[in-house]
């Protein structure tokens, strides 16, 4: 109970342009431990979500997207820590609660929809069954038909026919069963989704519906969201803004107009310039190199080695999150 | 796009439709081979209910019905059962004189009127007998099959039983008997006691315990030994392999190390052991003694199961909505593993009961109740074998074989059903 009063004090915490900020990430840091030292995944990454808007969080494979999530829903798994930093929802620090305290707090205000749909739902059981039960898990026993009225609504508001209300998962295709996530993920009305590349293994057409079903539910629900993925073609059009990650740290966080408008960090540029483009025929360009061991990143900047406009102060100092524009955040030396 | 997530909202508005299946034979659970495995299993667990209506089960006990006792080759062995052993002696000495050969005639004759007291017509087995006169007796010393089979001579004996009526003809002939006395004694008693007739159509045996009772009490018996134990087992398996899964760390290798350690030793040595200093003397404890060794196998297979699906999307999933441990085990990981559980728990059965006759077969089971071993035991220490009492051994086997094949076709038809890929392979090959 406690919780929801806290969230209603956290109501009136403002944002910094007036905006109600739903989610802060401060400082995170999650650390894998190894023999051969600490890979760090996530390494000083801060941002934060507004209410009832879509933050992209793009990268390569590998930059700590996913590990980002895992580590604001406290479920990192060991050798893997949360070494340090705060994550603020609603204005309760999530890397300081307790088990009890956290089982409260996900689902009821921090839902995931997860990156493989087809492995999320339980094979034995039918849908409502685990819809049913994720509601009664935090609302305690209900009513059947009271249930069941609110699965059906529940399942019309994800645009799924009622008849899968008594299916079993296999009986459904892809994006019939990512919508099923979806409709799991809002049951409980949270104030944050975080949805892990939810059309990964969807084709296009089933991603543009599956899209416009995550659309649909923000604008109905006014939810936060924070969409992973690394399609940046998909998430300029869900998003409002993106986040970009490079080897577990933030390098540009922007309005999604402005940064498809002028990217201003080398790796964004490149990263939008790898995207194949219908109107004009150009070589595909691709990133040189590989990314750095990250157990002992370099001094310095941290895409020092792959960059296009690489300096000699890059090489000695490391740059920090500024603003350029208007809520257009860069990491770079280039802009100083 | 949004069209189409509109157009599916808009059916929406049917009603529920209940879930209809092709046509009700189409269910995985008619497996042929386990069906049949699960009609054998039955069919031998009731065998005590249903028989207990129509058969008399405190002739179970020893000594409800004849013995068999002496052995058919000692000395003073009479055909006449009831008589005390000194006056059996006397009959037969009486018998054997060449005074007593009035009475030979008189018994080759009215062998069909006399069947139900029996013995004097097969006394033909006599040497004083075989003298060229009748072809009742005569054919049984001479060993003419045919006329051994006819009901007149052997079959008053037997309740028409050929085979009582074959064997001790050829075990007279072959045997070298010391005198012609002793052999046609022995022919005489092997034929009257013990052997199937309408009175116990399964025989009885040495202590007189009427052996289609025994196989109504003890066959059920020996199943519910291995049932119980299998489920104590699997239970403490069920949860130790799931504890030791879900929860990893140092619970899981307290567990492992535990069930590793006891699953290495020779559990049948240890429980004779155990078995000749705990007079055993319940099924129940029975049971229970085995129990003990019979749940690291499911601990490790269990354990194993649960690794591979603790990783599993559903299971972070339910792990992220706030599940508890406990509903995330039982919850969303059980219902995935229940066939497995099933094929490995018939499986288990079966080791019990193994285990079980092993024991009793050594004359450390129950003693006070019939089992299907004890009577293999009392059997091999009474050399029903040499003495060619096939019923006496030769109905717990049948009984045994049964359950067990039973229980084997249950195992793979539950593999088939719980995998599906299995099933395709008759029609593949």
């Amino acid at each position: 109970m406690t919780v929801q009063m806290e969230r209603k004090q956290a109501a009136q915490h403002v944002g910094a342009n007036d905006r109600e900020i739903t989610l802060e990430v401060k400082n995170l840091k999650v650390y894998y431990a190894t023999p051969t030292g600490a890979v760090r995944a996530v390494d000083d990454v801060s941002f934060h979500v507004y209410k009832g808007e879509i933050l992209g969080l793009v990268g390569e494979s590998g930059c700590g997207k996913t590990t980002t999530a895992m580590a604001i829903l406290r479920m990192v798994q060991p050798p893997g820590r949360i070494v340090g930093g705060n994550v603020l929802l609603d204005g309760i620090d999530l890397v300081g609660l307790n088990e009890a305290a956290l089982r409260e707090v996900r689902w009821n205000t921090l839902a995931l929809i997860p990156q493989g749909a087809m492995n999320s739902l339980n094979p034995v059981m039918r849908i409502h069954t685990q819809i049913a039960e994720a509601i009664q898990t935090h609302e305690g026993r209900q009513p059947k038909d009271k249930l069941k009225q609110r699965i059906l609504e529940l399942l019309t508001m994800v645009g799924l026919p009622s008849r899968i209300y008594d299916m079993y998962p296999h009986e459904l295709s892809g994006g019939m069963k990512q919508r099923v996530c979806i409709a799991m993920a809002i049951v409980l009305h949270p104030s944050l989704i975080i949805a892990d590349e939810p059309t990964s293994a969807l084709d296009v057409v089933v991603q543009r519906v599956v899209g416009q079903t995550l659309l649909d539910v923000k604008e109905r629900m006014n939810v936060s969201m924070i969409l992973i993925g690394h399609d940046m073609g998909l998430q300029a059009q869900l998003v409002d803004r993106i986040a970009v990650m490079y080897a577990g740290h933030m390098v540009e966080v922007s309005p999604v107009e402005s940064i498809f408008a002028e990217p201003l960090h080398p790796y964004t540029q490149l990263l939008i310039e790898s995207i194949p483009s219908i109107k004009e025929r150009k070589p595909l360009k691709l990133t040189e190199g590989i990314t750095h061991d990250l157990r002992n990143p370099p001094p310095g900047c941290i895409f020092q080695e792959r960059c296009p406009k690489v300096m000699d102060v890059c090489r000695a100092d490391r740059p920090w999150l500024r603003p350029i524009k208007p809520e257009h955040y860069v990491a770079c030396h280039l802009y100083e | 796009m949004a069209t189409s997530a509109q157009s599916s909202a808009t059916g929406a508005q049917t009603p529920v439709r209940k879930k209809t299946k092709l046509n009700r034979w189409d269910s995985p659970w008619l497996n042929s081979k386990f069906l049949t495995g699960l009609g054998m299993v039955l069919f031998v667990m009731l065998l005590g209910p249903i028989g207990r209506l129509f058969w008399d089960e405190t002739l179970s006990y020893p000594a409800s019905s004849p013995l068999n006792l002496p052995p058919p080759w000692a000395p003073g062995y009479s055909s006449e059962g009831d008589k005390p052993v000194v006056q059996q002696v006397q009959s037969l000495r009486d018998r054997s004189t060449p005074t007593a050969s009035a009475a030979q005639p008189s018994g080759g004759e009215a062998a069909p009127t006399t069947a139900s007291t029996g013995g004097t017509s097969l006394t033909g087995g006599n040497p004083l007998a075989p003298k060229p006169t009748a072809a009742t007796g005569g054919s049984m010393t001479g060993g003419n099959p045919l006329a051994a089979k006819t009901p007149a001579s052997g079959g008053s004996m037997t309740g028409g039983n050929p085979l009582a009526a074959k064997t001790p003809a050829a075990g007279a002939a072959a045997t070298p008997a010391p005198s012609g006395q002793r052999q046609a004694v022995g022919a005489a008693a092997y034929a009257r006691f013990g052997v199937p007739s309408w009175e116990h159509p399964l025989g009885t045996e040495s202590s007189g315990r009427d052996m289609l009772a025994v196989l109504f009490v003890g066959a059920p018996r020996s199943l519910t030994i291995g049932l119980i134990a299998a489920t104590i087992g699997m239970f403490i398996g069920v949860v130790l392999g799931f504890t030791a899964g879900y929860m990893g760390g140092w619970v899981d290798n307290v567990i492992r190390t535990l069930s590793d350690a006891i699953i290495v030793i020779p559990v049948l040595a240890v429980l004779i052991v155990i078995g000749a200093y705990v007079k055993v003397l319940q099924v129940e404890n029975m049971a229970i003694l085995l129990a003990l060794f019979l749940w690291p196998a499911p601990t490790r297979y269990v354990r194993a199961q649960v690794l591979s699906m603790r990783e599993r999307g559903y299971v972070n999933m339910a792990r992220i909505s706030g599940a508890s441990s406990f509903s995330i085990m039982f919850g969303e990981m059980m219902p995935n593993m229940l066939p497995y559980i099933a094929a490995s728990y018939t499986g288990n059965v079966s080791v019990a009961i193994l285990a079980a006759t092993s024991l009793e077969v050594l004359g450390l089971g129950p003693t006070r109740i019939p089992t299907l071993g004890m009577t293999i035991f009392y059997a091999i220490s009474a050399a029903a074998i040499l003495r060619g009492m096939w019923w006496w051994w030769g109905i717990p086997i049948a009984a045994l074989v049964i359950v067990f094949s039973g229980l084997f076709l249950m195992t793979v038809g539950l593999d088939e059903i719980a995998n599906p890929r299995l099933r395709g392979r008759k029609a593949a090959a």
